[in-house]
């Protein structure tokens, strides 16, 4: 087995590092996963014991960030040192890419929850120009994940509209999150596969994949706490097709299974994947 | 960052992250909207939710949220948790999420900022039971070392013999926290809550030794003393017996010599403080 490598729009899986579980995946079989991906504002600054774990995943595994507390569509400043710790870290860690959240995260304080920004006309231009900030200050191309969301107050836009003019104006890159889109679907009653032709092609860089709660028949809460839907792999295949395959990341928060199970669900992003990739739309 | 930030939490925990300013180019519009939504988060009970939002999926955002801090909460501060029957302890977090500026953007941290809220006087049971602050305050301060990415400088080797050690500057290590308490809180759990302050104040050292395991010391008030002179200017070994000598102790000259150079011995055996050379 060869060591991982990064490589853009290449079959690639990956899992998320939480410590509840860092132990058991630096004991995991070689080639179990590709690559790891985490939050920044759980790893930055942090030493000691924790430190070393980060350390072996790092001298191991390519990493991806995916921020949590940028607070990109929220009214506060944006948080420069922040900005310039996560540009550190990505040196130090040598990271592949580091994405976030379209969404809000504070008011005047922090509220380490994701709040769905009002789509609204003025939203568009003025997260356009906060999202080139942050480009500028990290010194490379921000990937935004489109978000699950419960509520949209006010909309004077859809979200399609509202994700595409914001990737357009700011000119980033999209984390296609499939499970956001499938729950989305259902609490906003829309068609996912229509709602993904509408997105840009040329700019999805990475998508996630994740388990989601029931709430109800028309209410699914995005929890990364279950094994990945039978509606949302087919939608993953779906992604494949429309857009080409990307590495992707399997999302799992809590209530941890098996390790083997965890890994099952890595094999089959790889197998999608794969199906994708010696099919027509194989890219040279 | 932010100079002009005017911080609304006086002394926040790290003068960093985000605070009462806007972006001076949000449209007045979106903040409305988003003080609006976010308000109900913070106070779902007190504050109205907006009106076009179906109740049931506010829900879903104002259950996100708290169980989101609270599982923080309760897992950095567990022998603080336990002190609280169910509802004290919803009603604290939920106060917590309602009153208080979070200024930190690293989860890593927001058990200083809810140290910062129990200080406050927002924090009900402050009152009645004073050592659950202090008690918050210890359980922090070893969750914080468990974290520091502050590094212990290398040992070398045993400890020097005082002769040579008199002439070396101790200097403490940048994971050694030395602190003073009413009660003692490391004693402090279900089944043992103090009823009244120790007659003496505790004086305790939290500190990380070099197997990066978090670890606390009772000292007495004279070995206290001596960490909070290291703490202070630097002095040699020697410059500190000088200066205890002209403090109250009842100790000849030579006692007060034996006495800071075995405390010191012991303090950098335990990886407490480290010896360098004077300029
Ligand atoms: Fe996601």
């Amino acid at each position: 087995m060869t060591e991982p490598v990064w490589r853009e729009r290449a079959a690639l899986a990956g899992l998320g590092l939480r410590r509840e579980i860092a132990q058991q995946l630096l004991a995991a079989p070689a080639g179990a996963f590709d690559f790891i991906e985490l939050a920044p504002e759980n790893w930055i600054g942090v030493g000691g014991k924790f430190a070393n774990t980060l350390r072996a995943f790092s001298e191991r595994y390519p990493i991806t960030l995916h921020g949590l507390s940028l607070n990109i569509g929220g009214f506060a400043p944006l948080d420069t040192e922040l900005l310039d710790s996560i540009a550190g870290f990505i040196r130090q860690h040598h990271c592949k890419l580091y994405s976030e959240h379209l969404s809000y995260c504070a008011d005047h304080g922090h509220l380490y929850d994701l709040m769905p920004i009002p789509f609204r006309r003025d939203a568009v231009g003025y997260l356009a120009e906060r999202v080139q900030r942050v480009q500028d200050a990290i010194g490379q191309r921000l990937v935004l994940e489109n978000v699950s969301y419960y509520a949209a107050p006010e909309p004077e836009m859809s979200e399609l509209e509202f994700i595409c003019e914001i990737l357009e104006r700011a000119d980033c890159e999209l984390l296609l999150d499939v499970n956001n889109i499938y729950v989305n679907s259902i609490n906003q009653r829309y068609d996912p596969i229509e709602f993904m032709q509408g997105l840009p092609a040329d700019r999805v860089r990475y998508m996630h994949i994740a388990g989601h709660y029931v709430e109800a028949e028309d209410l699914r809460v995005d929890t990364h706490g279950a094994a990945v839907l039978d509606e949302v792999w087919a939608l993953l295949a779906k992604a494949y097709a429309l857009f080409g395959v990307v590495p992707t990341l399997l999302e799992r928060d809590f209530n941890f299974p098996p390790m083997a199970q965890l890994f099952a669900e890595v094999q089959r992003i790889r197998d999608t994947q794969h199906q994708h990739q010696t099919g027509a739309g194989k890219l040279a | 960052m932010n100079d002009s930030v005017t911080s609304l939490d006086k002394g926040s925990p790290e003068d960093t992250g985000i605070g009462a300013a806007i972006d001076d180019r949000a449209p007045p519009g979106l903040v409305a909207a988003q003080r609006r939504f976010a308000a109900h988060l913070r106070d779902p009970r007190n504050v109205p939710a907006p009106a076009s939002i179906e109740p049931r999926r506010m829900r879903v955002y104002t259950g996100l949220v708290y169980a989101n801090i609270e599982s923080f909460l309760s897992s950095g501060f567990p022998v603080l948790r336990k002190l609280h029957t169910e509802e004290e302890w919803v009603a604290c977090v939920r106060t917590f999420i309602a009153k208080h500026c979070s200024h930190t953007p690293y989860f890593t941290n927001i058990g200083a900022e809810f140290v910062e809220f129990l200080g406050s006087g927002f924090a009900a049971g402050g009152a009645s039971r004073p050592y659950l602050l202090e008690l918050a305050q210890y359980e922090w301060a070893e969750l914080a070392l468990f974290l520091s990415d502050e590094s212990l400088p290398a040992s070398l080797g045993p400890a020097p013999e005082a002769q040579a050690m008199l002439a070396m500057l101790p200097r403490l290590s940048p994971l050694a926290w030395p602190m003073v308490f009413h009660y003692a809180v490391h004693e402090i759990g279900p089944g043992n809550e103090p009823c009244a302050p120790e007659a003496a104040p505790v004086c305790l050292v939290v500190y990380r030794d070099a197997q990066d395991e978090v670890k606390f010391l009772r000292t007495d008030l004279f070995s206290a003393r001596l960490l909070e002179l290291i703490e202070g200017q630097p002095l040699c070994t020697a410059q500190l017996v000088e200066q205890l000598a002209g403090e109250a102790y009842q100790m000849t000259k030579s006692q007060l010599q034996s006495g800071v150079c075995g405390v010191l011995a012991n303090l950098y055996e335990q990886d407490i403080i480290r010896f360098a050379d004077c300029e």
